[in-house]
């Protein structure tokens, strides 16, 4: 159906075809590219170049980027005030925030998501009343309140402060599967499948949960944009990962105190994140398109 | 004449290209008749209708010739121009009631609201509060007791005969010079056809207003229709006054239509076939070359490979290679 | 409607109980607590909290009800503008953008919602300090009234203790001092109002009353008002709950950089002093309020959607 030109013999496997659907819109494409580039440089190069964000070295203290008058080309963005590389700090502070908000997001999306389901398939009230509203209260207060209560119980650093925000966006993703779900169970074919006879886990599995696949995905890339800014903020804040670790947040604040004497320092890293968010963003859209292609009132 | 048109031509926007969906159509409606649209479901009707009141996006692409609505030229104006000067004029009558009104208003604030205020053409001194009254008549006119409850309802509350009789009530409630019905008793028990049809009847012959109807079933609205037009893979295959094309149809498919009306006094055998045409209408993108009956048509043959040429009659015209019925229409002559 | 709300307040309940549960944890693990008396310990702790007896704090030796009186109405009238601007601001674009769709607006509607979701809220702050302060000197940078003005305590909000007073310089020094975290703050939510109600309005438009009333010859703006923007009510009032959370952890971010007397700077500096009983009342104060703040929003919503997604299919 998609086109007709092509010869009976070619016919299109599903991936063909969710990948032409994806390639129509340019700006997922650009999203796509832009995502595949920043992981490449994250995660991969860094096993090939080595880059070193722990050394000292006060004599070259607080350089300016290449491009300006006095950079010099060894150190490509500059050094930090303690005369350390800059580009080795952003991209191993990036791959330390990501790492820890992927972790944190995608275990709380498989906890979140079978919890938000288990309460919308089970049949009696109690359970379902339980298990929906069980993480109730952490929806009550605040990511960063819960990340500071975590904090001071466990100390400051990293994986504590990516545990509090995990823990924090565990009652979102329960509510909106939740959601999805039940408005799934309410349409009619799910209702032939029943009377069919299939069980409620065949039915959570075949049925179910491919087509709340496109609420849980957006949400998932809601959530890893959530998480790089939360566990970032509480960075800012000093209560993630400690010096010297680099890491976008205490990046960031270190940039801000810096800000009269080199302004890059501090413009630098929020870009990276930007540029990082905006494209997680556009890919999770993109994909949700694909998905939702040819369903009405796809939301 | 009221609306003359001539040569639209539509097409659809799709991933690759653009698909011809309707071609050579021309539309002439005179003041007062009653004209009809005829055609199988896909056959572009709904196309049609939105391309004639501009109400497409940038996914459809229309172009005509020449296009005048009451001696007003409006060939060379944009989509929003024309919509402007057109809304005021014509009134549509949509297919699904119910999805027509705004599920979040009640109907009297919808009806109110739908009364623009160059409606109004009584003595100065009624101006206050004249929507209210104007909307309790038309819903008296169109038949509708309880008028009170049915105000202060939504439109979920109310049954799908209601709602299309309260649309046709705010149509008729802006004076349209032309009322335009798109299949409005499709999806509706026979006992509720006929309702919404008596209210046509009583505008036609009240307000003497032109209706442009637009059906796929010929049988329960043919009483109402003056002029017939065929619609077929969006062009028009026969045309003429209503006596004519039912009593002596020429072209094959008007002739299958006809035979497709369920006769309830005839004398059927067992396991009798039904009297269609073989096969489906066909797709856009694969229309055939030349008359887009050929290959369904019991009648085709080699010269029907060319679009075939307009044949004129008393009244209309048809376009076939090898028509039916010539014999009566010698005759009539 | 009753039986909604005695299920609701029984949420409510055994939520704030495990919440003094939680609390209670996080008091034993700061502070010295007897582990034989735990239950006596546990009854008057929490019936501490209940009776809002909160104590004294640490660090300045006052008590605490009476810095809660001090730091919570700055925070809610920062909390509330912003609301207010960005939800009138968001639900604009998003009809604008949706009603558009396809064209050169609708894109530009789109990218401000793509780029507002992905900015952190403390880096725009920063540099929008940077931009108005320090190069184009529009604005100052911290506080919310310059500390040259004197403005007497009517209700602890300063927007309507300085419009009390009457004094138009004062007024503007209000304002001025109110705009920078206002707009860095109104940032994020402006964006996530403006996603949803465009994607909701794109929704809609492919309805048949919509195009009935294209029909009738209703303008772009009548149909918006009067019809776009009842219909997705229900859509942002769902979503609401999870933005106003956001927008407070945002909001002590805010308050920490622009140095806004608010409770996100007393709980930072609590937490910096190892103030344990400041952070656990404030944590208990709080979630209570969002608590409350939850109920109501669940009631609100149950109230939109009642009429026509009930019984429509």
């Amino acid at each position: 159906m998609f086109d007709l030109n092509r010869e009976a013999r070619e016919i299109q496997s599903d991936k063909d075809i969710a990948w032409e659907i994806y390639k129509k819109s340019t700006t997922d494409m650009i999203g796509l590219y832009t995502l595949i580039l920043c992981i490449c440089v994250i995660f991969i190069l860094p096993i090939w170049v080595n880059f070193d964000p722990l050394t000292q070295n006060v004599a070259e203290r607080l350089l300016p980027p290449s491009w300006s008058d006095r950079g010099s080309l060894h150190h490509f963005l500059g050094t930090d005030e303690f005369g350390r590389d800059f580009l080795s700090r952003l991209l191993i502070g990036a791959q330390n925030t990501t790492k820890y908000a992927f972790l944190a997001c995608f275990a709380s999306l498989i906890i979140g998501t079978s919890f938000g389901l288990m309460s919308a398939m089970s049949r009696s009230r109690t359970r379902k009343g339980v298990l929906h509203h069980i993480f109730d209260i952490l929806f009550s207060i605040p990511s960063i309140l819960i990340a500071f209560i975590t904090i001071g119980i466990l100390g400051a650093s990293l994986p504590h402060a990516a545990l509090a925000i995990g823990i924090s966006l565990l009652p979102r993703f329960i509510h909106e599967s939740y959601g999805a779900a039940k408005k799934e169970l309410e349409k009619e074919y799910v209702r032939a499948e029943i009377s069919d006879g299939s069980s409620r886990l065949h039915l959570t599995f075949t049925t179910i949960l491919p087509n709340i696949l496109s609420t849980i995905i957006s949400n998932m890339s809601q959530g890893i944009s959530i998480a790089i800014i939360d566990i970032a903020a509480v960075g800012y804040l000093g209560f993630g990962a400690q010096p010297p670790t680099p890491e976008l947040g205490n990046m960031l604040a270190s940039g801000i105190d810096i800000i009269y004497v080199s302004t890059s320092k501090a413009i630098i890293p929020g870009v990276a994140m930007i540029v990082l968010i905006a494209s997680i963003q556009l890919v999770g859209h993109g994909i949700c398109r694909v998905l939702n292609t040819g369903v009405a009132d796809a939301a | 004449m009221l609306l003359d048109i001539r040569n639209l031509s539509i097409q659809l926007r799709s991933e690759t290209s653009y698909i011809q969906v309707c071609k050579n159509f021309d539309l002439m409606i005179n003041d007062g008749e009653i004209c009809s649209l005829v055609g199988s479901s896909g056959s572009g009707k709904s196309l049609i209708i939105n391309a004639i009141m501009g109400m497409y996006g940038h996914d459809m692409k229309v172009t005509m010739d020449y296009f005048k609505f009451r001696d007003m030229d409006l060939t060379n104006l944009s989509v929003a121009e024309r919509r402007k000067i057109l809304s005021s004029e014509v009134a549509i009558i949509f297919q699904e009631a119910r999805a027509s009104l705004d599920p979040e208003l009640p109907i009297g604030v919808q009806m109110r609201a739908s009364l623009g205020s160059h409606c109004f053409d009584d003595k100065w001194y009624r101006w206050p509060l004249w929507r209210y009254r104007v909307v309790n008549n038309i819903l008296h006119k169109v038949g509708i007791k309880n008028t009170k409850q049915v105000l202060r309802a939504l439109p979920y509350q109310l049954s799908e005969v209601l709602c299309q009789k309260i649309i046709i009530a705010m149509a008729l409630s802006r004076k349209p010079k032309l009322l335009i019905a798109d299949s409005p008793i499709s999806g509706m028990t026979s006992t509720s056809q006929v309702q919404i049809l008596k209210l046509f009847h009583s505008y036609v012959e009240n307000s003497k207003g032109t209706l442009l109807y637009v059906t796929n079933d010929l049988g329960p609205a043919s009483n109402l229709m003056d002029t017939i037009k065929m619609l077929y893979c969006g062009q028009i295959v026969e045309s003429g006054p209503k006596e004519q094309v039912i009593n002596c149809p020429h072209h094959p498919f008007t002739q299958s239509m006809i035979n497709a009306i369920p006769e309830f006094n005839r004398q059927v055998k067992l396991k009798m076939k039904l009297d269609v045409l073989k096969g489906d209408p066909p797709e856009f993108t694969k229309t055939p070359i030349g008359c887009p009956l050929g290959p369904r048509c019991p009648h085709a043959d080699r010269e029907c490979n060319t679009m075939p040429p307009i044949v004129k009659t008393k009244n209309g015209f048809f376009r076939c290679y090898y028509p039916l019925n010539m014999e009566k229409e010698n005759e009539s002559k | 409607m009753i039986e909604f709300l005695v299920k609701k307040l029984e949420l409510f309940f055994i939520t704030l109980f495990i919440l003094t549960l939680i609390l209670f944890w996080a008091h034993i693990r700061l502070g010295d607590v007897e582990i034989n008396k735990i239950i006596p310990e546990y009854i008057h702790y929490a019936g501490n909290l209940v009776t809002f007896n909160f104590g004294n704090s640490t660090e300045s030796g006052m008590p605490i009800i009476e810095e809660m009186k001090l730091f919570f109405p700055p925070t809610i009238e920062l909390l509330l503008l912003s609301l207010a601007v960005s939800f009138c601001f968001g639900i604009f674009l998003g009809i604008v953008g949706g009603l558009n769709h396809h064209s050169v607006l609708d894109k530009c509607v789109y990218g401000f919602c793509l780029l507002g979701s992905s900015v952190p809220v403390y880096w725009s702050a920063q540099i929008f300090i940077l931009l108005f302060c320090i190069y184009i000197k529009i604005f100052p940078t911290t506080g919310n009234i310059s500390m040259l003005y004197d403005v007497p305590r009517y209700s602890g909000f300063m927007v309507i203790d300085v419009f009390i007073q009457g004094n138009n310089e004062i007024i503007i020094d209000m304002l001025k001092h109110l705009t920078l975290p206002l707009i860095s703050l109104s940032l994020v939510p402006c964006a996530t109002f403006a996603r949803i109600t465009r994607r909701a309005t794109i929704n809609l438009t492919q309805n048949y009353f919509i195009k009935a009333a294209y029909c009738r010859g209703e303008s772009r703006f009548d149909i918006g008002i009067h019809h776009v923007l009842r219909n997705i009510l229900p859509d942002i009032v769902q979503k609401l709950n999870i933005i106003i959370c956001n927008l407070y952890s945002s909001c002590i971010l805010v308050e920490v950089i622009f140095d806004w007397p608010g409770t996100g700077l007393w709980i930072t500096q609590s937490i910096n002093n190892s103030d344990g009983r400041i952070i656990e009342t404030t944590t208990f104060v709080l979630g209570t309020s969002f608590l409350l703040l939850n109920i109501t929003l669940d009631i609100l919503s149950t109230l939109v959607i009642n009429r026509t997604r009930l019984t429509h299919g």
